[in-house]
């Protein structure tokens, strides 16, 4: 099934679901599709539920044991990348 | 594709990005052969009145369809006999749908009720195949049975009421390749709402035949955008020889396709991920399925 939107700053049109690792995030209004790595999933997840960039990157820098302005660049570029694909709004990336 | 649900848009997207994120020797599609068991006999059937009523174990389905996701298999084929005879099925959907996979139901459609499929879909079936070998009633009932063109159009609807991407699904034969048969098949699959056709050339049970070939060099013309298919590849070889496709039958005895003559070995015993591996080729145009060997043990 796929998963609920929770952030109002991804765009209605856009829906997901993770197997695996992996999350795939869809389009539905170009059906275009994104398919993120297990780090970008990490970021994904809990973007979709509504958590800042920076508590975030905080997430991932613990999760995955890289140094927190790693995972603050990290996380911009991934919500940057998915601005650039209209998966999300583009105020998501500043 | 028209009319889809967004959870059916959602599965081929992930149908897609596993697709794409493939190994070598990794199949696209897993063949799971249910059962034997089935409600037609179709003249042109291999498995017609010599299949034994044998179902695949529910403990060995879930190994498989374990092994497949850990392997990275896209996408799972519920196959028979005539899959929608086998008990479980919609628990075989649901947990292949939570581990990610992508599932298909190659079915006859002659108990495919509008109940039927919604609770397939609801279970996380992703896309129905249904039997239909001509648009024409009588020619279709002459090979399935009185009645059953009928009922497989109605499965078509049922099918895509539930939201599932429909795809017919056509044995074809040399003398329906020469006229118009063909053409007009793929009309009637558009006007059902059919959302694409998989056409299987007809193996004879002795001998070789250049059909599959001459099938795919047919459909490059008549269906250039790819709403219609075959499992013979246009360079030569096929889907099976390829390495694209694996099926592993009630027993566990594994094929490099349905209908493929010799065994490669018992999934049951070995463990699928031994046959997940890069296989030799087979020289073009030599196809699995035919050759004359008994397609059953």
């Amino acid at each position: 099934m796929p998963e609920n939107k929770k952030n109002p700053l991804i765009l209605e049109s856009v829906t997901w679901r993770k197997t695996g690792d992996e999350a795939v995030i869809l389009d539905l209004e170009s059906s275009n599709y994104y398919s993120a790595n297990e780090t970008g999933t990490f970021v994904w997840e809990q973007f979709s539920a509504g958590k800042k960039p920076e508590k975030i990157a905080e997430g991932l820098a613990e999760e995955y044991g890289i140094a927190p302005a790693q995972a603050r660049r990290d996380v911009e570029d991934f919500l940057r990348d998915l601005a650039k694909f209209k998966i999300v709004r583009p105020e998501a990336a500043k | 594709m028209r009319n889809l649900s967004a959870g059916a848009r959602l599965d081929m997207a992930v149908l897609k990005a596993r697709l794409a994120a493939r190994r070598p020797g990794v199949p696209h599609s897993l063949f799971l052969g249910l059962t034997a068991r089935c409600d037609l006999a179709c003249r042109h059937c291999k498995y017609s009145g010599r299949a034994g009523t044998k179902d695949m174990p529910r403990a060995l389905l879930r190994r498989l369809l374990a092994a497949a996701a850990r392997a990275g298999v896209p996408r799972v084929v519920f196959f028979g006999g005539e899959p929608l005879l086998y008990p479980g099925l919609e628990e075989a959907a649901a947990f292949a749908s939570r581990l990610g996979l992508f599932t298909e139901l190659d079915t006859n459609g002659q108990t495919l009720s509008p109940d039927r499929a919604r609770a397939l879909a609801a279970a996380g079936l992703s896309c129905t195949m249904i039997s239909l070998h001509s648009a024409n009633a009588a020619r279709h009932d002459a090979l399935s049975g009185r009645g059953s063109f009928a009922r497989a159009a109605a499965a078509i609807g049922a099918s895509r009421a539930a939201g599932l991407i429909t795809y017919i699904s056509s044995c074809v034969f040399s003398a329906s390749l020469a006229g118009k048969e063909l053409a007009g098949l793929l009309a009637y699959a558009r006007r059902a709402g059919a959302h694409g056709a998989r056409l299987l050339a007809y193996s004879p049970p002795a001998g070789r035949d250049p059909l599959p070939s001459r099938l795919a060099g047919r459909l490059a013309r008549l269906s250039p955008e790819g709403y219609a298919r075959t499992c013979a590849l246009p360079g030569g070889g096929c889907a099976a020889t390829a390495g694209d496709v694996l099926y592993c039958g009630p027993g566990g005895e594994v094929r490099r396709c349905p209908y493929a003559g010799a065994a490669l070995g018992n999934a049951g015993r070995r463990g699928l991920a031994a046959f997940l591996r890069p296989r030799p080729a087979t020289p073009a145009p030599v196809f699995p399925c035919q050759g004359g060997r008994s397609l059953l043990k």
